[in-house]
């Protein structure tokens, strides 16, 4: 394994696997996650995958991937994974299935499910030392069915379950879970974040997995123009912004071990992420909550105090 | 009074015109010959149907981007549903386009536009009465064969998505300079639908069979490089 | 000819290993354990060649096992009752993908209230998912059928899934005299398993993709339900190849004193041992009564009710479960299996017995006979299900029922 591999753009394998024609939304973060994370895995994959948009994605009779793709239901992607997995080395190793019939297991959910109906497989599989990726395609909320509140979704922001009210008026109260953590609180041999504006540091991680033996466990910011109410054309911008403000760093853990990946030298405000966003337009406008916005800046900075350079 | 599925529609909306091309969606089933159908487009739509329908053309998404600035339609088309029968009328569609965007919690500026976007669709479209009443289409009920393992939910043809122009879906559509590009491949890392390719001297190709127009492309390109044009072929 | 005393668990158990499964996953629950602690233990000491993994959940149990055999391997599990139910979703979405694996389910009665004793109401609810459902009497059915099971789920003129219920307790730790077969004939009655459009590099293949257009989905199950039905015949062709080397004979149903009945007990499970001596009881008293024992439940087997209880005057259908608000699960299927004849039973009385392991006495038998018998002599029909209990009993949950609320 290299991890040098990827240093320019011009690194970008050319390969594609997955073809055009989905009915995801127009520029749809989860999407181009997930092109460029198969570049860096390679063709022989099967995706195992638990209710979020990205099951509408293959839809009977049409499958935009090139790779095998395995719907399992909501809360047991990782137990699918398991199975197939377990099945595919059981049946080689009886010599009843030739070794190049080997595929790599992959789960790919939202955070809906990786984070809350999910939780508990996904900390079953990891658990048991499972020798799969995880690809969580965070857009902060259940998407799929219009936008509610996830535990992914993060303090101020308006969803379909958490419309600011008078009564509420941050929108969403509760914390962003931070699965990051819980994934890692298990030791497994790589958990890393990852960001579809930096692509190099994407590439960079998967690569970097291939090479470990169990569970290799990514959380992929999303942007979701459809849910986050922003244009269709910004959702690589809003990416790079929620890493250039500190809010998405950019990190791996090898055996538990952090590292960050990316510190932003001079980080810009939260409030240039925030508010081109529909979803937090609720702290600018009619009137600008200068103490939610303030909190989240709070937050966002203590984070970074931690962080050794 | 209807549930589910209409057999013999008096009028049927279509707000995409690829639409028309869809072998799921199939929207002009079961229309007689009175029956009409409304077209969301600038003009005329070539296909075989619709020669025996009564057609009615609008370019509501050109309507759309006048009032409002976007191509949502919602308003557009609910304003001329009501025209067409001739049995709701223009304060009645009025006030429901208020009140439905009020409650999704709409700026009243927005609403507004939406009202002005909805009383022009409505003022310019004719209504036609009630149609196609005495259709009844014929259907014939048949035994289902068993398939045996060819009856299986799987799908063994992959990547064939392609099949569908998702190219329809666009209202605006990118297109590349090549006197400023100057191949940085950024175009192709960051289209969501892998609908850029690179020729050989490594400058970009849009897929625009594909292409939805989401502009990300556009946004990304360091050295705007990328223009953008209201889509003509479909809308 | 090798007799051996094994228990209900350890009998499926052995049928698994003799089956010569790839996959095993597992987790525990009362009154199946006995089943996955044997089998881990021969795969540990490397006396099977299978994987054996403990999953976190039931509901992720059902869906390894699930997937796994959509990827080509031998899969057996097994579990009971509110583990059944918390897996439930995924019992539909096995026998959807026709994904063909043996399940066996240790009957247990549901919770609320929360007991450990057998009833159907866990077994049966799972009846409309797809899979396809083989019930035991005794140890020796109970081994039989999980090899039957194998052979006909993974037939590829059916291509569904197979639950495998024994009753808990009765079976699971009830040792019984039982032929173990041999591994060489077993090998000669059970081919290797030939998934359809097994996940592999070199075809690949979308699975479990939403069907959102309204006729395919119909097609779909309508294919699942043709495939069921198809069970049957491939079930009788198996049986007969079973009989051949085994010289065990297995049918849909088991007639027990039919030929001059004029009064039928239906039965399944290993209460029907009960139910024979009953009827062996009544005999003697000169009562023309007889037996009908279900063995396959789904598919229903129709033309085989309909064989055993036509002509019959009376017909009593216990149920060891309960749909509340209605009465027992299976009366109501054989009525409508019935309805049609002329020569029809005069009367179909449902019996509501054995719910959550409460036994069935000699005098109840003959209660429901009785009744049965006074209806017809009425041309009446019953007035809803005859919910057995006896004195005893009454006075026992009385005197309980005082204990619980301090003797108010």
């Amino acid at each position: 394994m290299s991890i040098i591999k990827y240093k320019t753009l011009k690194d970008v394998p050319k390969e594609e696997f997955l073809v055009p024609g989905t009915p995801l939304c127009a520029g749809c973060g989860a999407l181009l996650v997930m092109r460029l994370f198969h570049k860096a895995l390679g063709g022989d994959v099967v995706w195992v995958n638990a209710a979020g948009c990205v099951t509408l994605m293959a839809t009977f009779p049409y499958t935009p991937l090139k790779s095998s793709w395995f719907y399992i239901a909501m809360p047991s992607a990782p137990a699918g994974a398991q199975g197939i997995r377990d099945a595919l080395d059981i049946l080689i190793k009886k010599g009843k299935l030739d070794p190049t019939e080997n595929l790599k297991v992959v789960v790919v959910t939202g955070d809906g499910a990786a984070s809350d109906i999910g939780l508990q497989a996904t900390s079953g599989a990891i658990h048991r030392d499972l020798d799969f990726f995880y690809l969580c395609v965070d857009n902060e909320a259940y998407g799929n069915t219009g936008f509610q509140a996830s535990s992914s979704s993060p303090m101020g922001s308006g969803t379909a379950t958490t419309k600011p009210t008078h009564l509420y008026p941050a929108g969403n109260v509760l914390p962003k879970k931070d699965l990051f953590e819980i994934w890692r609180s298990h030791r497994p041999p790589y958990v890393a974040t990852i960001s579809p504006s930096h692509v190099i540091d994407m590439l960079r991680k998967v690569e970097k997995s291939l090479s470990f033996k169990g569970p290799k466990l990514f959380l992929a910011l999303s942007p979701c123009p459809t849910g986050w109410g922003a244009e269709t054309s910004e959702s690589v911008k809003l990416a790079k912004l929620a890493v250039e403000t500190g809010i998405w760093p950019l990190k791996e853990a090898v055996y538990g071990e952090v590292t960050h990946t990316y510190i932003p030298s001079k980080r810009k405000p939260v409030e240039d992420y925030l508010k081109v966003q529909r979803r937090f337009a609720h702290l600018f406008k009619p009137v600008k909550n200068e103490s939610i916005i303030a909190e989240i800046q709070k937050q966002v900075d203590e984070y970074w105090s931690k962080v050794e350079h | 009074m209807e549930r589910g599925h209409i057999f013999n529609p008096s009028y049927v909306l279509v707000t995409t015109p690829s639409l028309l091309f869809d072998m799921t969606v199939k929207p002009l089933e079961g229309m007689a010959e009175d029956s009409v159908l409304f077209v969301n487009s600038p003009r005329e739509v070539s296909i075989e149907q619709l020669k025996k329908i009564r057609v009615i053309y609008g370019d509501l998404t050109g309507l759309a981007l006048k009032y409002v600035g976007k191509d949502i339609l919602s308003a557009a088309m609910g304003a001329v549903a009501c025209k067409l029968s001739g049995l709701i009328s223009l304060q009645s569609t009025l006030g429901a386009v208020e009140e439905e965007l009020a409650e999704l919690g709409l700026e009243t500026d927005i609403i507004e536009k939406n009202v002005q976007l909805a009383k022009e669709c409505y003022l310019s479209t004719e209504s036609v009465g009630l149609r196609g009443l005495n259709h009844k289409p014929l259907h014939k009920v048949v035994e289902v064969r068993y398939l045996g393992e060819k009856g299986i939910p799987d799908l063994l043809s992959v990547g064939n998505t392609a099949l569908r122009k998702t190219g329809s879906w666009r209202v605006f559509k990118p297109i590349v300079d090549k006197n400023l590009c100057t191949a940085c491949s950024i175009c192709y890392i960051y289209c969501p639908e892998a609908c850029i390719s690179l020729d050989e001297r490594g400058y970009p190709v849009i897929n625009y069979d594909h292409c939805k127009g989401c502009l990300v492309c556009t946004t990304e390109c360091p050295r705007n490089a990328i223009r953008v044009e209201r889509e003509t072929a479909w809308s | 000819m090798v007799l051996k005393m094994l228990t209900g668990s350890q009998a499926v158990a052995w049928a698994a290993r003799l089956a010569r499964v790839d996959y095993i996953p597992a987790y525990p629950i009362t009154p199946q354990t006995e089943i996955i602690e044997i089998l881990s233990e021969w795969v540990r000491k490397g006396e099977m060649d299978a994987m054996f993994v403990q999953m976190e959940s039931e509901h992720s149990l059902l869906t390894a096992a699930g997937t796994a055999a959509a990827t080509g391997a031998r899969v057996f599990t097994a579990t009971s009752s509110q583990g059944l139910l918390y897996g439930f979703e995924m019992l539909y979405n096995i026998a959807g993908w026709r994904a063909p694996l043996v399940l066996v389910n240790v009957a247990r009665a549901l919770a609320a209230p929360i007991t450990l004793e057998p009833d159907h109401n866990d077994v049966l609810a799972a009846r409309d998912s797809g899979f396809l459902q083989f019930h035991t009497e005794n140890v020796q059915e109970a081994l039989d059928l999980v090899l039957l099971a194998y052979r006909v789920a993974e037939d590829h003129r059916v291509l569904l899934p197979t639950i495998v219920n024994i009753d808990g307790f009765h079976l699971s730790y009830t040792r019984e005299s039982v032929d173990l077969p041999e591994q060489s004939v077993v090998d000669e009655f059970l081919p290797e398993y030939k998934s359809v459009n097994p996940i592999r590099a070199s075809a690949p293949v979308a699975k479990g993709t939403p069907v959102l257009i309204p006729p395919l989905y119909s097609f779909f199950k309508y294919q699942m339900h043709m495939a069921s039905r198809n069970a049957l015949n491939v079930f009788m062709d198996a049986a007969k190849e079973f009989e051949r080397l085994f010289s065990r004979t297995y049918a849909p149903v088991e007639e027990y004193m039919l030929d001059d009945a004029d009064t039928v007990i239906v039965m399944s499970n290993s209460f029907t041992s009960i139910g024979k001596q009953a009827v062996n009881a009544m005999r003697e008293e000169g009562h023309k009564v007889g037996l009908l024992k279900i063995r396959l439940f789904r598919p229903f087997p129709t033309d085989d009710i309909i064989k055993s209880l036509r002509g019959k005057r009376c017909v009593v259908v216990i149920d060891q479960n309960i749909s509340v608000g209605k009465g027992g699960i299976t009366c109501p299927e054989i009525a409508e299996a019935l309805y049609h004849l002329e020569d029809r039973p005069k009367v179909i009385l449902p019996v509501i017995a054995g719910l959550g392991g409460k036994s069935i006495s000699l005098e109840e038998f003959k209660h429901a006979v009785r009744v049965a018998n006074r209806l017809a002599s009425l041309r009446a029909g019953p007035d809803g299900p005859l919910l057995l209990f006896r004195e005893d009993e009454a006075v026992l949950v009385e005197s309980l029922l005082k204990l619980a609320s301090g003797g108010q």
